[in-house]
Order: C-alpha cells, then sequence, then structure tokens
C-alpha cells in the first residue's frame, strides 16, 4: 500500500472526527474572532464589532449610541488610548479553550464577556462609543497566555473576564506602554487566575480571588477568607464540625489556595482531623482508604476544596463503603455548583450543601442582572466562569462610566482605568454577587448564599429570602498561613 | 606451542542445559594460519565470542600472548591486537566503506605510534583489500560479498596480532576467495600476524590453513595439518556420519 | 527475575536506594495507626486498584510478546474505546445500550476491527523498523488517539462511567468491597491465566508467539503470519479497551487523565514482568498498588515532597529497568532507506545553513519581505514571542540528534536535562541573566547526561526508552516541583539575558539572538557528525558487538554523546527558561511535553540537526492559519491548519513515519539536494534512481513481440537445457520437448 493512500484514510478519518465534534452551535473557526453568543447575532465570524451596526442584538435596532446619564456625546470623540477609537472600544476576553486534549474548557468565559458587551451595546455602549469583545484563546498554553497578553498589549484597551491557568508570566501583562508611551500595562479584570504571579499582578483586579497580600512571597502570607458559610454550618451544628478537608493537590497553586481556608475555617471553629490530598487522576476506589479515619475520628464534617467531580467520588465511596452519609454536613464551595454534579451524582450526592456569593441562576426574577445574563447566554444553567466573566463585564462598565461621567468621554487611558479600579468599592454586579472592594489583594466578600442538593436540585436554604445574600462583615477572617509547608495527609 | 599468540585453555559455555563448548582448547600460532572446521552448530561462533569477549566462558582461560585476558572486556582485548570479522554481517551499515574501516583505523591510531595519519592507512587498507572503487559507497547498500570484505579491512585497520575470521569466504566468488586468501598468506608472512579462521570452504582450509583444529559438539576431536585431517577417522565421522566411505 | 545476575555495584546501588526509601518514609510518618483493620483496608484498595493496573498492563505485554511492537498506543486504544463505550451505554442523547451490551459491542467488535486495521495499515510495516521509528509511530498513534477523543468528546460537559453493580457488595470487617472491584480482581486474575493459557497452550498463542521469533520459518511452518498478526493486534486493542471501560468508572473521565494510569503504570508493571512474563506482570502491577495504597495510608508529605504520591510508578520502572539482568552487547539491525552514497554534510555547507537561519530571522522579524500581494509586515510581538518560543525548543530538540539520531540511544527525557539547565542558571545567575554562565551550565549538565548514561550503558533497545522514561517522570514528579529548585517569583526567576554588557529585552533582538545561537549549535553538531565522534556513534548504533570489537569502548562512548546531549539540553533550557520568564515548576515538566519534542524531532528526522526547526510546527500551522484569516474568504484552509493541523499534526506525522522512516527532512532533501549547484552526486543518485525504475520497452531489449512461455521452452531445448520442472500445461502429448530430450 502505497504512502499517499496511508495518508489519505488517516486525514481522511481524522477530519471526518474533528469534523464531526460535537462542536457548540456558536463556535467558530477561527480563535482570535468574535464568536457569535448563543442567540442573536447573525455576525460571520469576523473580527468587526459585533452585531451593534447591523443592529440585531437590542429590541430597538437603534444605531445611535444613547449616552450614558451625565456624558456629553456631542463633544468630537477621540482615539485616546491603545483600543479606544472614536466609535469603538475594544476588549479581550482571555480563556483557555481549545487545548488539544481538552477542547471546550472555559469557553462560557468567552460566551459570557462577549454577551455583555451585546448587552453593552444595546444600552447604548459606553464611552459613546461601541464595544467590542474579541475572544483570544490561551488553549492551556503558557506561550499563548503571554500571547494574549501581548494581543492586549497591542489592540485592546483592557483585558475583561481573564479565565486562565497558566498567567505564571505577567511582565507584558504589567509593562505594557500605553499609547503615551508609559509602561502602564494592561488593565486585566479577572476571574479564574490560579497562579501566584497572576493573582500579584499590579494591574489585574478579581473579583473573587487572591484574598492574599501581595507582592507574591513565598512562606508565610496574608490572607483573608469568608467563612460565613462555615459559621452558619456550624450553627446549624450546634459549634461542633470536625473532620476532613480535601485538598487538590496537583500543583503547588491548588494546594496554596486550600491552606488559607483551612487555618481561616479552623479559626472560625472547625476541627479538622484530617486534610486529605487528592490528585485529580485518583481513582475512587482510593478514598475508601480515607473512610477508615473518618469512622474513627468520628467525623461529622467534610469540606471539599477541590472540584465537583472530586466531591461526586469521594461521596459516592463513602456511600458504597457504608459511611452513616446521613450524619455528615457535606459542604462544598462554588466548584460544585454545575449541571454535572447533579446529573453524574444523582442519590449519591444529595444533602450536599454548597455555598457560593452570587445569587443562584434561577432566581432570575430577583434580580435584573441576574436576568439579562441567564437571557443573554440562552442556558438554564451557565457556567460560573461564563457568570464570572459577565461580571467582570459590568465592573468594567461601571468603571468606565465613573471616569466619562467625571472627566468626559476622552478620559478614557489605560491609567485612568487602573486608578478607578484602585477606588471602586462594594461593587456587587447590581445586586447579583457579594460586595467586594478593589483598594487591595487582601479582599474578599463577606456574602455567600448557602444552597443544599435536594431532590436533585440546587435548593436555597439561607438566607431563606430569595434574591438575597448574608453579607455580615464578620464572615471574614483575616489568616496567616504558610502553604509551602503544610503537611498533607 | 610456546609463543602462542592465542591461547584457550578448557573452555566451557553452557546456554541452559545445552553444553555448547566443553573443555574446548584451541592456539593460534604467529605467522601462521590456522583453520578453525567442524559441523554446523559445533560451537565455531561461540569460541570466536568468547575469544573477542562477547561471552563469558563458565569455565576456562582465554590467553593473549600468554596473558590471561579472560576477564577483560571486549574492547580491552580489541587494543591488545584481537580483530575478527562475523558470520552474520556486522557491517556499521549506516556508514561508508571508508568511514567502517576509518572507525578501526582511529581506534588503532591510538595504540600504535606508528599510525600516524589514520585517513592514509585506512584508504592504503582499502587498497589492499581492493575496496578502493567501493569507499564512499554505503555498506548496506553493497552486495553481501563486497559487505565482507568491508568487514575484513575493517578487522585488518585495527592492526591486529590475531585476526579472527568468521566464514569470511561466504558470499564470495572464487576468485575473491582466492584473492582473500592470497592477502591472508602475504599479511601473514609480512608482519607475522597470526590468523584463525572458521570455514566451510573446505578447498579454501585446506589450500591455506598449516593447521587446522576440529570442533564437534563443542569439544576438539582432532588438531593437526591439512592432510593429517583429511584422513582422521574421526574428523570424517562427525562431517559425513558414521558408516559414510 | 534472577537476582543472583546482578552485580555487585548495582546491588549496592539498589540497597542505597532501599535506604533512602525507609528515610523517607520513617521522615514522613503520618502517624496513622497501623491496626489490623488499616493493613486490612490499605491492602485490599491496593489489589482493586493494582487490578485495574493489571488488566492494562497485561494487555500491553501481550502486544509486545506476539508482535514485538512496545505499544505506547496501549493507553490511546483504551481511552478511545471508553469513551465510545460511554456514548453507547452512558450518553442520554446516545442509544443507552444496556452496559453488558456496550462492553460486548467495543470489546469484541470496535476494538478488535480498530486493532485489525491499525495491523493493516500501520503496524505491518513496522516489524523491520529501526526501535526508534516504532516506538515514535506508537507515540504517535498515542496522541492521535487522545487528539481525537478529546475533539470529538469536547470538555465543556461532564462525563462519567458508572459502575456495573453500583454501591452493592460484600463486607470485610468495617470495609466494604463493591462487587464491581471484587470483578476487577477476579478479572485481573482471570485474563492472566487465560492469556498465559492462550499463549502457551493454543495453536494460535503459539503462533503467534512463532511469528514474533521468525516470521519466515513460521509461514514455512504453515501458518499465516499476516493472519496472525493482525489477530494479535485485535486481542491487544480489545485488552486495552476492556482495561480502558473497567477503569473508567474509578477515575474522572477525561483522556488525558485516563491515559496516565493505563500507560504508566502498565509500563512499569510489564518492566516489572520483564516484558514477557504475564504472572510477573501482574504481580509488578499488584505491588504498585499496594505500594500507593500503604503511602497514602501511612506517609505524609511535606512541601519538599508533596509528589512522591505520584512518583511511585515511575520509582519501581527505574528500579526494575536497573535490575534487570545485563544484556550482551546488542547485534545490528538492517537499517532502510539508505542512500547508495554516503553523505554526511559539509562544514561550509552548514555555514550556508546557519547564515540562512540567521538572514531569514533577520528578514522575518524585521517585516523585509513582501510578496506584492501579500505583505506579512514586521513581526509584532506574539509573531516574535511564537519565534522565540520555537527557537526554544528547536535548541532544546536539537539535543536529541547526537543522542537518539546518531547514537541510536532513545531518549524521551530532553526536558529534564534542559530543565536542569534552567535551575543551575537560576541559581547561579538568575539575577543578572549573565550569558556567559550559559556555557558553565552547560559543562555542568554534562555529567547528570553520564549518570543516566551509566544507568543506561548495560540496557538497549526499549529498556532505554524506559529509563530514559522513567527518567523523565521523576525529575518532572520529584526534582522540579521541589519548592527550593523554581522557587516561584513575583516577576518570574528569570530576568533578560545580558551578554557583554548588552541587555536582551527586545524580544526582536533575542529572536535573532537564538537564530544564531541555533545557527552555531547547528554548525557544531553538523562538524561533530563528520568527526571521530560521529562516526563512532554511528558505528555503535548499527552494531555495538561490531564497535566493541574494533576496540571502541562502548560505555564510555554512550557516556560521552549522553554527555553532550545534556549538555546541548542544558544550555537549550537556559534560553527557554529565560524566555518564559517564569516556570511551572509541574506542567511545564509533564511527560507528554517531553514527547512531543521528541515526536516532532523523529517525524523531521532525528539524524538532522536542522529538524530542530521542525519543532516550530504548532506555531507555523497557527500563525500561518490566522495570517490566511485575515485575508479572509479561505475558512476551509483555515481550518485546516488551525484546528486540524494545529491539534492532529504531531500525531500524524509520527505515524507518517512509518513510510518515512528518516524523517521528512531526508525525503525534502533528496528533493532538494540536486537543485544545489555543487550536489552533481545528488543529481546523479536521482538519475539512477528513474532509471531503475523504468521499466524498458520491447524495442529497446532486441525483441519485437513479448516472450511467451512457448518460447522459453523452444529457448530451451535449442540451447539444450533440460531440468525437471513440468513446462507449462498446454503441450499436446509427445511434443513436449522435456520429454524428448530426455535420456
Amino acid at each position: 500500500m502505497s504512502r499517499k493512500w496511508l495518508a489519505c484514510v488517516l486525514l481522511v478519518f481524522a477530519i471526518t472526527a474533528a469534523a464531526c465534534g460535537s462542536r457548540s452551535s456558536d463556535d467558530e473557526t477561527g480563535a482570535n474572532t468574535t464568536p457569535t453568543a448563543a442567540p442573536s447575532s447573525d455576525d460571520g465570524g469576523s473580527t468587526s464589532a459585533p452585531a451593534a451596526d447591523d443592529g440585531t442584538t437590542g429590541d430597538d435596532g437603534d444605531t445611535s449610541t444613547t449616552p450614558a446619564p451625565g456624558v456629553d456625546c456631542s463633544v468630537p470623540l477621540e482615539a485616546t488610548e491603545i483600543g479606544v477609537t472614536a466609535d469603538t472600544i475594544k476588549v479581550i476576553v482571555m480563556a483557555d479553550s481549545d487545548s488539544p486534549l481538552a477542547p471546550g474548557l472555559f469557553q462560557g468565559a468567552a460566551d459570557g464577556a462577549i454577551a455583555w458587551g451585546e448587552a453593552a451595546n444595546a444600552r447604548g455602549g459606553l464611552a459613546c462609543r461601541q464595544v467590542e469583545v474579541e475572544f483570544w484563546d490561551s488553549k492551556l498554553d503558557p506561550t499563548q497566555t503571554v500571547n494574549g497578553f501581548l494581543q492586549a498589549c497591542q489592540e485592546a484597551l483592557a483585558l475583561v473576564g481573564t479565565t486562565v491557568l497558566f498567567g505564571n508570566d505577567t511582565n507584558d501583562l504589567n509593562s505594557c506602554p500605553d499609547m503615551a508611551g508609559n509602561p502602564t500595562g494592561v488593565p486585566d479584570l479577572a476571574y479564574i487566575t490560579t497562579e501566584p504571579p497572576h493573582q500579584c499582578s499590579t494591574t489585574s483586579f478579581h473579583i473573587s480571588r487572591p484574598a492574599a497580600e501581595c507582592p507574591y512571597s513565598s512562606g508565610e502570607r496574608n490572607f483573608v477568607a469568608s467563612t460565613g458559610a462555615i459559621q452558619w454550618a456550624l450553627d446549624q451544628a450546634g459549634g461542633d464540625l470536625h473532620g476532613a478537608f480535601l485538598v487538590p493537590s496537583d500543583l503547588p497553586s491548588t494546594v496554596g489556595a486550600s491552606v488559607p481556608q483551612i487555618a481561616a475555617q479552623e479559626d472560625a471553629g472547625v476541627v479538622y482531623d484530617n486534610a486529605f490530598g487528592i490528585s485529580g487522576r485518583a481513582t475512587q476506589a482510593e478514598f475508601s482508604q480515607y473512610m477508615q479515619p473518618l469512622r474513627e475520628s468520628e467525623a461529622n464534617f467534610v469540606y471539599n476544596g477541590s472540584n465537583d467531580q472530586t466531591m461526586l467520588k469521594f461521596r459516592k465511596e463513602a456511600a458504597d463503603q457504608g459511611l452513616d452519609v446521613d450524619s455528615i454536613t457535606w459542604l462544598c464551595s462554588l466548584s460544585c455548583y454545575t449541571p454535572g454534579f447533579l446529573s453524574e451524582g444523582g442519590d449519591a450526592v444529595e444533602g450536599t450543601y454548597v455555598w457560593m456569593f452570587f445569587l443562584p441562576f434561577d432566581e432570575t426574577d430577583t434580580n435584573e442582572e441576574l436576568a439579562a445574563f441567564v437571557d443573554a447566554l440562552g442556558k438554564d444553567f451557565p457556567e460560573a466562569w461564563a457568570a464570572g466573566a459577565w461580571a467582570d463585564g459590568v465592573l468594567f462598565e461601571q468603571v468606565v462610566n465613573s471616569i466619562v461621567e467625571r472627566d468626559g468621554p476622552n478620559a478614557l487611558t489605560r491609567q485612568a482605568i487602573l486608578d478607578e479600579l484602585a477606588t471602586v468599592m462594594d461593587f456587587n454586579v447590581n445586586g447579583w454577587w457579594g460586595d467586594v472592594n478593589f483598594d487591595s489583594t487582601l479582599n474578599i466578600t463577606p456574602c455567600f448564599v448557602m444552597m443544599q442538593v435536594q431532590n436533585n436540585e440546587f435548593v436555597r436554604v439561607h438566607p431563606e429570602e430569595r434574591g438575597t445574600l448574608d453579607c455580615e462583615s464578620g464572615n471574614v477572617i483575616e489568616v496567616t498561613a504558610n502553604p509551602d509547608t503544610f503537611v498533607l495527609d | 606451542m610456546s609463543d602462542a599468540v592465542l591461547r584457550t585453555e578448557a573452555v566451557d559455555v553452557r546456554f541452559g542445559g545445552l553444553r555448547a563448548l566443553a573443555n574446548t582448547s584451541v592456539d593460534a600460532q604467529p605467522s601462521t594460519i590456522t583453520g578453525l572446521i567442524g559441523p554446523n552448530g559445533a560451537g565455531k561462533t561461540t569460541l570466536f565470542n568468547v575469544i573477542t569477549g562477547l561471552q563469558n566462558p563458565a569455565a576456562g582461560r582465554v590467553l593473549l600472548e600468554g596473558r590471561d585476558v579472560t576477564r577483560f572486556g571486549v574492547h580491552k582485548r580489541a587494543r591488545m591486537g584481537v580483530s575478527r570479522t562475523f558470520q552474520k554481517l556486522e557491517a556499521f551499515n549506516s556508514l561508508s566503506a571508508r568511514d567502517n574501516v576509518l572507525v578501526a583505523a582511529e581506534m588503532a591510531s591510538n595504540w600504535h605510534s606508528h599510525i600516524t595519519d589514520s585517513a592514509r592507512f585506512t584508504d592504503e587498507i582499502l587498497e589492499r583489500v581492493g575496496l578502493s572503487d567501493v569507499a564512499e559507497l554505503t555498506v548496506g547498500t553493497l552486495p553481501t560479498g563486497t559487505a565482507r570484505l568491508v568487514e575484513l579491512a575493517r578487522a585488518l585497520a585495527g592492526h591486529p596480532k590475531i585476526l579472527l575470521l568468521d566464514e569470511a569466504s561466504s558470499g564470495l566468488t572464487e576468485d575473491e576467495t582466492t584473492a582473500v586468501g592470497d592477502l591472508l598468506a602475504q599479511l601473514v608472512a609480512e608482519d607475522g600476524l597470526a590468523v584463525l579462521l572458521v570455514e566451510h570452504d573446505m578447498s579454501f582450509v585446506m589450500r591455506f590453513c598449516s593447521r587446522i583444529h576440529v570442533l564437534d559438539f563443542g569439544q576438539i576431536i582432532a588438531v593437526g595439518s591439512p592432510s593429517e585431517i583429511q584422513h582422521n577417522e574421526q574428523v570424517r565421522t562427525a562431517y559425513l556420519g558414521s558408516g559414510a566411505a | 527475575m534472577r537476582l543472583t545476575t546482578l552485580r555487585p555495584s548495582l546491588t549496592l546501588a539498589l540497597a542505597a536506594g532501599l535506604a533512602v526509601v525507609v528515610y523517607v518514609s520513617v521522615q514522613n510518618w503520618s502517624g496513622s495507626p497501623v491496626t489490623l483493620d488499616a493493613v486490612g483496608a490499605a491492602t485490599i484498595v491496593g489489589v482493586s486498584i493494582g487490578s485495574l493496573y493489571a488488566v492494562s498492563a497485561a494487555g500491553l505485554v501481550v502486544v509486545y510478546t506476539t508482535t514485538g511492537v512496545f505499544n505506547f498506543a496501549h493507553g490511546g486504544i483504551g481511552v478511545f474505546s471508553a469513551f465510545v463505550y460511554w456514548e453507547l451505554v452512558e450518553n442520554t442523547d446516545g442509544p443507552g445500550l444496556p452496559n453488558w451490551l456496550g462492553l460486548v459491542v467495543v470489546v469484541l467488535l470496535v476494538a478488535p476491527l480498530l486493532g485489525v486495521g491499525l495491523d493493516i495499515l500501520i503496524m505491518r510495516r513496522l516489524r523491520t523498523a529501526p526501535l526508534v521509528v516504532q516506538l515514535m509511530v506508537t507515540v504517535g498513534l498515542m496522541v492521535f488517539f487522545l487528539t481525537l477523543t478529546g475533539q470529538i468528546w469536547e470538555a465543556n460537559r461532564a462525563r462519567s462511567v458508572s459502575f456495573f453493580w453500583p454501591g452493592e457488595g460484600f463486607d470485610i470487617g468495617d470495609f466494604r468491597v463493591t462487587w464491581h472491584r471484587f470483578a476487577m480482581i477476579v478479572i485481573a486474575l482471570v485474563i492472566a491465566v487465560f492469556l498465559r493459557m492462550l499463549l502457551f497452550q493454543t495453536r494460535i498463542g503459539v503462533a503467534m508467539r512463532a511469528v514474533v521469533d521468525n516470521r519466515e520459518l513460521t509461514a514455512l511452518n504453515g501458518a499465516r503470519p499476516n493472519a496472525v498478526s493482525s489477530f494479535a493486534w485485535a486481542l491487544g486493542a480489545s485488552l486495552a479497551a476492556l482495561a480502558g471501560i473497567l477503569i473508567a468508572p474509578e477515575v474522572e473521565f477525561n483522556p488525558a487523565n485516563l491515559n496516565d494510569i493505563m500507560l504508566i503504570v502498565a509500563i512499569a508493571a510489564a518492566a516489572f514482568g520483564q516484558l514477557r512474563s504475564l504472572p510477573l506482570t501482574v504481580v509488578g502491577a499488584l505491588l504498585i498498588g499496594l505500594l500507593q495504597a500503604y503511602n497514602r495510608q501511612w506517609l505524609s508529605y511535606g512541601g519538599d515532597w508533596r509528589f512522591v504520591d505520584d512518583a511511585i510508578a515511575p520509582i519501581v520502572l527505574f528500579l526494575v529497568v536497573l535490575a534487570l539482568p545485563q544484556s550482551r552487547l546488542d547485534v545490528g539491525r538492517v537499517a532502510h532507506n539508505l542512500r547508495p552514497i554516503e553523505r554526511t554534510t559539509r562544514w561550509w555547507e552548514g555555514t550556508i545553513g546557519a547564515v540562512a537561519i540567521v538572514a531569514a530571522a533577520v528578514v522575518l522579524a524585521n517585516g523585509w519581505l513582501n510578496f506584492g500581494f501579500w505583505d506579512p509586515g514586521a513581526w509584532n510581538q506574539i509573531a516574535l514571542n511564537n519565534g522565540i518560543a520555537a527557537l526554544t525548543l528547536a535548541l532544546i530538540g536539537i539535543s536529541l540528534v547526537p543522542l537518539t539520531g546518531w547514537a541510536g540511544q532513545v531518549n524521551f527525557a530532553p526536558l529534564a536535562f534542559a530543565g536542569f539547565g534552567a535551575y543551575l542558571f537560576f541559581h547561579l545567575a538568575g539575577e543578572s541573566g549573565n550569558a556567559l554562565w550559559i556555557p558553565v551550565v552547560g559543562l555542568l549538565c554534562a555529567p547528570l547526561g553520564a549518570l543516566v548514561a551509566l544507568f543506561a550503558a548495560r540496557l538497549s533497545g526499549i529498556y532505554l526508552g524506559l529509563l530514559s522514561l522513567a527518567f523523565a517522570l521523576l525529575m518532572g514528579k520529584l526534582f522540579f516541583p521541589h519548592p527550593r529548585v523554581f522557587p516561584p517569583k513575583q516577576g518570574g526567576q528569570f530576568t533578560n539575558l545580558e551578554l557583554f554588557g548588552r541587555d536582551f529585552d527586545e524580544r526582536k533582538h533575542y529572536f535573532i539572538l537564538l537564530a544564531a545561537v541555533f545557527g552555531v549549535a547547528m554548525l557544531v553538531l553538523i562538524v561533530l557528525r563528520r568527526s571521530r565522534f560521529g562516526r563512532r556513534w554511528v558505528a555503535m548504533r548499527d552494531s555495538q558487538a561490531a564497535a566493541a570489537t574494533v576496540g571502541v569502548n562502548v560505555v564510555w562512548t554512550k557516556i560521552v554523546v549522553y554527555a553532550t546531549s545534556a549538555a546541548i539540553a542544558g544550555m537549550g533550557g537556559v534560553f527557554w527558561a529565560i524566555s518564559k520568564t517564569s516556570i511551572d515548576s509541574v506542567r511545564d515538566f509533564d511527560v507528554l511535553v517531553n514527547f512531543e519534542i521528541v515526536l516532532l524531532m523523529a517525524a523531521a528526522g532525528m539524524a538532522f540537526p536542522v529538524a530542530g526547526l521542525f519543532l516550530s510546527f504548532r506555531f507555523v500551522v497557527e500563525a500561518l492559519g490566522a495570517k490566511l484569516d485575515d485575508v479572509g474568504n479561505l475558512d476551509f484552509l483555515v481550518w485546516l491548519l488551525r484546528d486540524f493541523l494545529a491539534n492532529f499534526g504531531p500525531g500524524l506525522l509520527a505515524i507518517g513515519m512509518v513510510v518515512n522512516q528518516r524523517g521528512a527532512i531526508y525525503e525534502m532533501g533528496k528533493g532538494f539536494a540536486p537543485l544545489l549547484p555543487w550536489r552533481a552526486d545528488a543529481r546523479e543518485e536521482q538519475a539512477d534512481e528513474r532509471a531503475s525504475k523504468r521499466v524498458p520497452e520491447i524495442g529497446e531489449l532486441g525483441l519485437h513481440r513479448p516472450f511467451t512461455s512457448e518460447d522459453v521452452v523452444e529457448l530451451d531445448h535449442r540451447l539444450g537445457i533440460v531440468d525437471d520442472i513440468t513446462p507449462p500445461t498446454g503441450y499436446r502429448h509427445g511434443t513436449d520437448p522435456a520429454e524428448v530430450s530426455r535420456v
């Protein structure tokens, strides 16, 4: 058989398979183009501004920009910064989506940011201009992540909705020269940033992490943690919660994220007899070895600091091993708030508590922003990182509006945005998320809502009133911890 | 028997339950072409492997110019003057004929101060063996016979004291075989080279060897001059089976 | 495993290793009580998980003993099959077959078909290929299957495979053994016994083993080797599928994860069984499972040794490979695709090449190239960033040329050496970034290479590859993640390179510098190839035994080539680290990254220094795709480049080595060389090849019509040739010339 025949067969096989891949309807062939968000735009994947000029989104079909309150849009608009022209503002959403082995991973973040952009344009745009949201796929690759920073540096005003796992090298992000040539860096409104260099990047602002002091140094550091959920759980258990913390052990950064949590929760009154280091590659069989310590210490509490799959498998194994699962309080963070947790978990995850810092997706009747988000994404249960990206968009919008209301529509520069971001206090995505301040990295929202899996659904448990969050300031605790020396069981 | 270049004493080799060599003692004198013959499977190549160090004997010794080299590694014995060719061709197939020989010549120039220019030494050997025409050709593309000559040239480039040839004439035409024999005779006469060769071509053996060892089932059954061997009853039986004419 | 054949020094090394293990255990005792219950629980878990490993490892060993090919794609086939199973059984949008039916369909239908297909298309041609090619093709297949699986079943939805008897089981004390896990243990044992019986006591099994030993002889004895081989591959694929489906419920169900468990530990267990003994393989698998379970139960590590949990299988692999009985010096293997005239690149040709590379870098970076209709423009920061990434990988990849390309030593650990170089540079010159430290780093990396060579010296073939794999895993799991090796630093551990007072802070300058460094490295290697070192290395690869008999000290030569390779990789690693500024101590050294470097180098042509440039494959494809995207209206091409080639390219190229055994550069060179004015020899060769392929015309032979069989017989008759071979049919009785002329 000749080599041409062999090549053809392989080629056909692979092309067919790749093309048949169950791609979501809003995917485009080019990673750097603006993918169309699910419901609306018929924009065919070009890099130009989405929608508004074609009058597709927005009910009014009005192509004129309605000015934000207090802004005079009759002033001649200038290109005041990289990514700002007379009629458009360009931002980039960077997310790890199409790596060869795990395509589609954080595609939701791109969807969320783009949806926000369209919604913002429907509201009349920002600073009298239309918003263009470009998606940069970092593909779980450090080089591509840096390329994303470079792209933003070259073309965008800011990064909005950053959701990357490989942000180790932030030099370009932090020293990017602006239009005037000053090394101001690119404002980075981020949601998921797992690596310490990214978390402590001087131009990055995070709505959920790092909750640690920066600049980063190894050894002991100061952290803040939101322990409202834990305190509520303690109250429910009469002050006695003791058991195990499930630590994701695959990377130093994942362990490092759990250590301050453990310290803070212990300060709040939980007793952790065990902190099990669990790898993403762990087999369910391994978990059976953790049941004996739970039995022996008569644990009544298991907290999951890892992803939903870990909690799922742990609970399944506990049930298989005949542990008295009903006597244990199973508490998970936001990572368990996924449809997969319910569908794959079934009965095994019944009763699991899940706490989060924004309103659940089914409470669209209680909050306009949430309603707009769910509607724009077109899914009943969007991903958390889609919500995060949208939230970053709202933050960006708020910051831009503050600047132009004060200094006019030609006041938009990266420095101005950075300065303004650092003053934002009590930002809550128009009531959808918990309040958070951006004046330092040592901040975290005190707000939480406690859900519970009941009859294979996420049901609100506390606070009881829909559309509300528990935001007592006492929820936040300061701790000092040393992730490097922490010993895992 | 005294100043033998090579001598093996009571060498024993076992492969599992099979005793490939039993109490095998051979010797090779300087300036002599010694033959090693025997039926297939007699253990000739195994003996060569023991002598060169590719095989460790269960018992016995190998002596090179009186020195016990049984513990020495293959390359060390090469440095002491042992060269060989292989029954199943072991040329450096990706290299040219010249480079095959050059590799050996470069090693030899480290050991022998009189070899100053290994490149020229290589060319001389190629000339002598009749390979100058194919010097730049890749050995893996040469016909087997020519490749065997390359192996021979490579073995000679080591400037050995004892040359072990394992079926060197296999794949060669009659003329080529005679040429090899003549070359060997010359080298033996000029440099005092000792040659120990394994052969199936009896006319070659009888013509060029002055002494012959016969190996059968791992044991030496006869030693002597060609005519003595030709008339040896045991040898006949070994080759032709009992009851043969 | 005969312990009596261990050499004294090796025994010492193993004893030392054991001492270290004991020390580490004592230091890191978790304080968990050692009760009978605890021991029992850990043992049961260990045996359960060990059985998973055993099923996978058994498949690997069976394939090796019946086909002679070490199939790195074993895990990939298993992963793909497991996902097909998921599609058939678990996908709510799919057919929703009952699990036993899905199992039967996949294991007894889909997988065997896949195996037979692989055999016919690919594996048959690998039989006589050099080991490196075999390994590269199977690694390419692994990457291909993993990518294929990931692309078909995307990561944006949750998937899992359920246990066969969820929740039910029996109790041993406090501990519950589920039926699924019990079944795993039973299945593992049954499979081991069944396979052993199959291989030793059935005709087909004996035929499978015979075919590996001596194909021609088996054919002469009546078996059909091709059919037997296909059966062997079908069996292997079935076993892989079975393992994949049985393991799937236990793990987070994604391709990389499943492959990790199916492959790495399976390799360690298979090595324990010396790649041929099924009982020992099962023992090895169980042993690893038990070690992991006991480790989990009673040892807990602080930051320094946090990843030891993951490192147990690689440690076992490393020790097992070391403890193998020493092998004789390898005899040679016939090389393929040899050109009639051996010609290595001349130093001045190398110089031209190096200058051309630097010139190209300068031109590209500055955007001086303008096609009129298409002006690429000066490279922006992104293009430069990609170019730098590509060149730093090239500098690391080029280290494989002398080691694997010339000396034939399979090496899966280029990044391990590169990372070591980066580590040295960080601690010697991280603050200053002074380039003068780089040669020092190279010199210091050489001993690490020499150390590996010492371990590797007695190994050959597949065990050498496995040793390097173990080394890469150990470095990646034990050394690099250690907090003191690459402690995270705000702003990164590495500053810009500084050479003679000049700071290379601009990407453009660094890019051109890297091109120059690569050019120099290429030139140095070309010169090295033409030196006595190059000759010796190739000689050693072609026939270790013969090389030793001409006086080459094989052990020393291996040490030298490993040291050289380590030095080159170490220096490349410095440039690589500087370009990244910040090293991810775990993910940057993942074994899959090593595989990709080796794959691309092999597909390009491991024997050619210029192959290093091939490591820019993904970047070039991506950049081309981006450019075409800008041009517009070329959607299919853009998709082809960006989505298809970028993902599947490396795997497919490696698989393509089945026909391009010496690499793409060899093939391209054959076509390109005749164009060069001074390469008359290449033109001659090309003419010869064309001539030999040409079928002569009838007229050229002096005939006016083709010979028929009657003509042949007539000719024989006239020449007086008589033989006993029956003439072709068609003769009437009495006119048979043979009859007539017989005495």
